[in-house]
């Protein structure tokens, strides 16, 4: 099902697209960025989100290998949505910005290990 | 009595900078300095309609305890409805650092994740509960 996706001052809105019964994986992540963050992250697939308004108000932000992206609203401040390092095609997406969805109200939200990062263990 | 004016001096100092801790947004540009008195015992998740969109654990800290150190000029303020809350981010990284509480303005709420010196492990193994901001104290009749 189609959903909105909107930061708090409502400048910034998306368009994602949720399993009927929820989205499948949520989770907190622990790394130094989205341990700040604090939000409940809902992962999507590359043709499940798509953006609506505000594109340009959308402040981009980078660090470190720089491979991941993370969105937030340059008015409200509201982090609505990132491209993981572990596959910047896909999404992750701040659930609590869905609406009708209460983050508060999800079970199974998983923790990933973003401090230990797949990708900086040496193999 | 001179030496003992001295003495409560010095440990009054060290007293106080044994309680101050560093707060940092992600990148670095925002430095912030509380004076926390007591542990962190009241840890808070808010359900209102900017605070769930946050998410971020939040302790409640005094004005005149908080001080910002770096970055002022970096520091973004959001308001809304009311305007009497300040939502404070940065504007490099967009990490929400802390936040004049309407209910109780002389005090401020601070994104716990951003203390330095709490580690990974005991932020997420925190005890923290939800404050229903969604039905404000102040917006009940």
């Amino acid at each position: 099902m189609k959903k909105k996706l909107t930061c708090h001052c409502g400048e910034f809105e998306a368009e994602v697209t949720i399993p009927e019964n929820g989205i499948e994986k949520v989770m907190r992540c622990n790394c130094s960025l989205c341990k700040r963050k604090g939000y409940v992250i809902g992962v999507l697939g590359e043709n499940d989100f798509k953006i609506i308004k505000g594109e340009k108000l959308l402040k981009l932000y980078q660090y470190y290998t720089r491979a991941a992206k993370h969105y937030f609203c340059s008015i409200c401040g509201i982090h609505t949505h990132n491209r993981p390092r572990i596959n910047p095609k896909i999404f992750g997406i701040n659930v609590a910005c869905v609406e009708g969805t209460d983050p508060f109200e999800l079970k199974n939200i998983g923790l990933n290990d973003g401090e230990n990062h797949p990708l900086d263990q040496k193999k | 009595m001179k030496l003992d004016i001295v003495v409560l001096w010095i440990t009054f100092t060290i007293d106080r900078l044994s309680k101050m801790r560093k707060l940092t947004c992600h990148c670095g540009l925002i430095e912030i300095e509380i004076n926390i008195k007591d542990s962190f015992e009241d840890l808070y998740r808010c359900n209102c309609s900017m605070c769930i969109r946050k998410g971020a654990i939040t302790a409640i800290v005094n004005k005149e305890d908080l001080k910002v150190v770096k970055g002022m000029d970096k520091l973004k303020c959001y308001q809304f409805k009311t305007k009497v809350a300040k939502h404070y981010f940065c504007s490099n990284c967009g990490i929400q650092t802390h936040n004049l509480r309407r209910r109780d303005p002389n005090t401020y709420g601070i994104n716990v994740a951003c203390i330095n010196d709490i580690s990974t492990k005991e932020l997420f193994n925190f005890k923290v509960r939800i404050n229903d901001g969604r039905n404000h104290i102040m917006d009940r009749q």
